[in-house]
């Protein structure tokens, strides 16, 4: 209950870190704090951390407002959008990016049923529907088109390629029609 | 995104430290969906230094009920709260509206809390700063709302909120509360209009005559079409108050005992009599001349302040209990010393009335200006000469020259050291002098006044190059080779009227500097205590609202000296936050302003007023152009409206511990009414009765990542058919959450058939105020409410 704060004892500043912790695809990195060139500002989101200071591109940016899904990456199992969260709030989180995917060079499933439905054009969108489609099917293996419908709904695409990626998707779950 | 210091707060007592400590310096993270894009677009009227991330406070994160409560903490994801089995069995609205929230990405990101706390929606306000530039609305600091009058399709349909006060009112001296005596007008509060402007001016009907009016200036509607006549109605009230005065100017319901003297009956004396007289004083005004009201009676000329006005204003308040005492000496009658023994307190208002010598050869063939139009006021009707030159470029020297050019002189010129953009003079009344005639000389400077057998036949100019120096100090300078005579047979000085203060012994500690007397800006006090001072004497020539602050001011301190309290400075000024403003929906169309020109040349007189006054309907439909400037950004929060239908309770934490309001009056104030330093905590739900049915409907253009244009939530309690209590929230309609009360008395009591949910949602708009651009979401409104209404079982309503 928020009523039982013991003040004497907790209202004291926090005693910040000095560096983060951040494992991505499996690898963990150890980010400093800072306005130097190799560290991490407060201001860095995620998908700038991920793009700019450790080159996982694969990870686009979009509008930058969370209202388009490119920027969407697996944080501890969910999917979340990169560009909304702070990579200083992201201490000890596991992340995982499109690059992550691919294992010993082959595409994962599911990045072959995209192709194999041809479910993108330009493909900038691409790498957010995938991680949320992973993530989803990681949870429901066997989705409804609703279910897919009601993840993907924050994923925008100017390419207009929703209907084969939701056919795609249904592959990848063997439930192709 | 810029850079911002960061905080990751482990407990609530952490994260309101850090608040205590920096204000409004910091901001919270409490999702930070829409924290990040307002940082990233620098919309914030301030970039934050500090950003407290709350998330990491672990126990504010649960859903549970205890004794028929249902209790979130506010930092639970959207996405578990959509998802709770408790939310959905007993509270659906909940839950479907926390569904409803941007995408399934950011459901898991943002907590209720920040749902709740959410900032405005309005793409003005929102604009990026790093495309185009910052657009500087109200929310941000700036004095207008472009949404008003610009593309408004998604904002208020119910009016708006005051931020920063309104334009008009902060360029007033006074501070006159404008948009809110507008809108009484409007109502037909005359009574309650005219208290409003008394409050910070106790003569509208001579300022309504001859203020500069910078609120016109001002006036956000000047750059629609044309600003308010705001001058106008201020007068028409001014004579609606004099007509009305034994109703409106009463005595002090009792009297201190305390007594105060006023030497000088000018605007500043005057305004000092009227407030300490309703304070309880008996007020004594002393003043040399014959007749009370110093410039307002002597200066200004009848044209522009008819002197019937000025003698009711006087009237009035001598009815109302000021005394007047006339054509007494201070200083030789009584002294000073003497009135501030007989009196408790002293307030010298003397003004600037003297012609202090220019230093020109033949200067004593010249006369005052003042001492002239003080004459014609009286109605001595000398011509002063057949080719006149007035010396000055202020408002006495125009005055001076239409005056004299209506009393019959065949030339006037006015030549003053400025240049014509330089003339302090006001510009309308500049051009209305080239209108009747008179020539205007910019940038030339008096040399030496020529005679001829004791007459004057001209005066010798030399050209000025410049009047202020880099710091703006008076200090001109002349090209002595470049010289002009202008021929004349009269010269009239109106140049850097002084204050007279031969009347205060040298001997008293009276502190003063370059002739004027020295005061405390704030109160007006002098050097001497229980003696102030205000208006010219202590400023040098100014303008007649100036002398009115002035001696309100005085007022005001006296007041707290005569109690025994800490003099401050108590100088009226409007309030900030106020509940929804409403204007009339005439004032979003384009319209001429009301005024009516001053009458032709032809028929201007010297004792006749020359600008008529606007009529009853002229007034009233110019109140209605008033768009009373406020913010009409939404709030579109889906959580509020659901927890506002279910009668929630908000629990807020600060540095004092926990204080709980009804998530109603959680948006009371723009945006809500959290301190900077207190943080919402928990939210409180008392369980629905069985047969309450509750319905969320969000209306928008995309299934999701979209806000509502406008959502709805009701929750009816139904017994055998019958409505027992009614609780309907319009979400996205305004700057804040609104119950549609009327509609929700409409069904208490009654069964909800089709004509009871028609006349509902009928009642559900009624009072709405569309912009230009959203009349669909009145019509959007009233069919939500009446799907609401009609939804047969709870949680089957469409989104």
């Amino acid at each position: 209950m928020p009523t039982d704060i013991d003040w004497n004892s907790s209202t004291r500043e926090p005693i910040e870190k000095s560096y983060i912790t951040l494992t991505v695809n499996g690898e963990p990195h150890r980010l400093g704090i800072g306005s130097q060139q190799d560290e991490i500002a407060p201001s860095h989101t995620l998908a700038y951390t991920l793009r700019e200071s450790l080159g996982f591109t694969g990870t686009k940016i979009g509008c930058d407002h969370g209202a388009c899904g490119a920027c969407t990456v697996i944080m501890d199992g969910e999917a979340v959008q990169s560009c909304s969260i702070l990579t200083i709030e992201c201490d000890g989180k596991s992340i995982l990016t499109i690059e992550g995917l691919e294992v010993n060079g082959q595409l994962h499933p599911l990045q072959q049923a995209f192709i194999d439905h041809t479910a993108f054009q330009c493909g900038f969108c691409t790498p957010g529907i995938i991680m949320s489609t992973k993530a989803l099917l990681d949870a429901n293996p066997s989705p409804t088109e609703d279910d897919i419908k009601q993840e993907l709904a924050g994923h925008f695409c100017r390419c207009i390629s929703h209907y084969l990626v939701i056919k795609a998707v249904m592959a990848a779950a063997g439930r192709e029609r | 995104m810029r850079a911002f210091e960061h905080y990751n707060a482990k407990t609530t007592g952490e994260a309101v430290t850090l608040l205590k400590k920096y204000g409004s310096k910091a901001k919270l993270s409490a999702g930070g969906t829409d924290l990040l894009g307002k940082l990233k677009d620098e919309v914030l009227p301030e970039y934050p230094e500090v950003l407290i991330n709350i998330k990491t406070i672990p126990d504010l994160d649960y859903i549970r009920e205890d004794d028929g409560t249902l209790k979130i903490g506010a930092l639970t994801k959207l996405s578990k709260i959509a998802t709770s089995s408790i939310i959905k069995e007993r509270y659906d609205i909940i839950s479907q509206a926390a569904q409803s929230v941007g995408s399934p990405q950011i459901r898991r990101v943002g907590t209720i809390g920040g749902n709740l706390c959410q900032d405005v929606r309005c793409w003005y306000y929102r604009y990026p700063d790093h495309v185009g530039g910052r657009i500087l609305c109200y929310l941000k600091g700036g004095q207008g709302c472009y949404a008003l009058t610009g593309e408004n399709r998604y904002h208020s349909i119910f009016g708006g909120c005051r931020v920063n006060g309104s334009a008009c009112s902060s360029a007033c001296p006074a501070g006159v509360d404008i948009p809110l005596y507008l809108s009484l007008i409007r109502d037909g509060d005359w009574h309650k209009a005219a208290e409003v402007l008394l409050e910070a001016n106790p003569f509208p009907s001579v300022t309504g005559r001859v203020c500069s009016h910078p609120c016109e200036q001002k006036c956000n509607r000047g750059d629609f079409d044309e600003s308010v006549s705001v001058r106008a109605i201020e007068r028409f009230i001014g004579d609606y108050i004099l007509d009305n005065a034994s109703a409106i100017i009463k005595p002090a319901e009792s009297y201190t005992g305390k007594s105060v003297a006023i030497i000088g009956s000018g605007p500043a004396g005057l305004s000092a009599a009227y407030y300490l007289n309703a304070s309880g004083y008996r007020v004594t005004v002393f003043d040399r001349m014959p007749e009370a009201g110093g410039m307002l009676t002597n200066g200004i000329p009848a044209y522009r302040l008819p002197k019937d006005v000025v003698k009711r204003v006087l009237e009035s308040l001598e009815k109302a209990g000021v005394e007047f005492k006339l054509q007494a000496n201070i200083g030789k009658d009584i002294t000073l010393e003497a009135l501030r023994k007989e009196y408790d307190s002293v307030f010298l208002a003397t003004g600037a009335w003297n012609q202090p010598s220019i230093g020109v050869e033949g200067e004593s063939m010249a006369k005052p200006g003042l001492e002239l139009l003080t004459n014609v006021n009286r109605g001595l009707k000398e011509i002063p000469g057949k080719k006149v030159v007035v010396i000055g470029g202020g408002n006495v020297a125009v005055d001076l020259g239409i005056t004299v050019l209506r009393l019959g002189a065949e030339k006037v010129t006015i030549a003053c050291l400025e240049s014509r953009e330089e003339m302090p003079a006001l510009e309308s009344e500049i051009e209305q002098a080239i209108e009747e005639g008179v020539k205007l000389m910019p940038s030339w400077g008096p040399a030496r006044i020529i005679e001829s057998a004791g007459k004057v036949t001209g005066i010798e100019m030399v050209q000025c190059s410049s009047v202020f120096d880099a710091e703006g100090i008076f200090s001109p300078t002349y090209d002595d080779s470049i010289r002009k005579a202008v021929k004349a047979d009269q010269i009239i000085l109106a140049v850097g009227q002084t204050a007279d203060i031969s009347y205060i012994d040298p001997a008293l500690p009276l502190k003063v500097n370059r002739g004027l007397i020295v005061i405390d800006p704030k109160t007006q006090e002098t050097s001497m205590p229980g003696i102030f001072a205000g208006g010219e004497v202590t400023s040098g020539p100014a303008t007649v609202i100036e002398a009115v602050i002035a001696g309100h001011r005085a007022a005001t301190a006296i007041d707290h000296y005569l109690r025994g309290a800490e003099i401050k400075d108590g100088h009226i000024k409007e309030k900030t936050d106020s509940p929804l403003l409403m204007f009339n929906s005439e004032c979003l169309r384009k319209t001429s302003r009301v005024s009516r020109p001053i009458v032709p040349i032809s028929e201007r007189r010297l004792y006749v007023e020359d600008a008529p006054g606007l009529d009853l309907a002229e007034v009233e439909a110019e109140a209605k152009r008033c768009f009373n400037c406020s913010c009409v950004a939404v709030n579109a929060s889906d959580m509020a409206v659901v927890l506002i239908a279910l009668a929630a309770k908000i629990v807020i934490t600060g540095p004092g511990g926990i204080r709980i309001v009804p998530a109603q009056d959680f948006f009371d104030s723009l945006v809500n009414v959290l301190e900077v330093d207190e943080i919402l905590t928990e939210i409180q739900v008392p369980r629905p009765l069985e047969n309450t049915s509750q319905t969320f409907i969000k209306f928008r253009l995309r299934g999701a990542i979209d806000f509502a244009i406008v959502s709805v939530a009701s929750a009816i309690t139904l017994n055998s058919g019958v409505c027992d209590d009614a609780r309907i929230v319009l979400g996205a309609v305004a700057p804040k959450p609104i119950r549609a009360v009327a509609a929700e008395q409409t069904i208490t009591g009654r069964a909800l058939n089709t004509t009871v949910v028609e006349a509902a949602a009928e009642a559900a708009v009624t009072g709405s105020l569309p912009l230009n651009m959203n009349e669909y979401k009145v019509r959007i409104t009233k069919t939500l409410v009446k799907r609401a209404l009609s939804s047969p079982d709870p949680g089957t309503a469409a989104q």
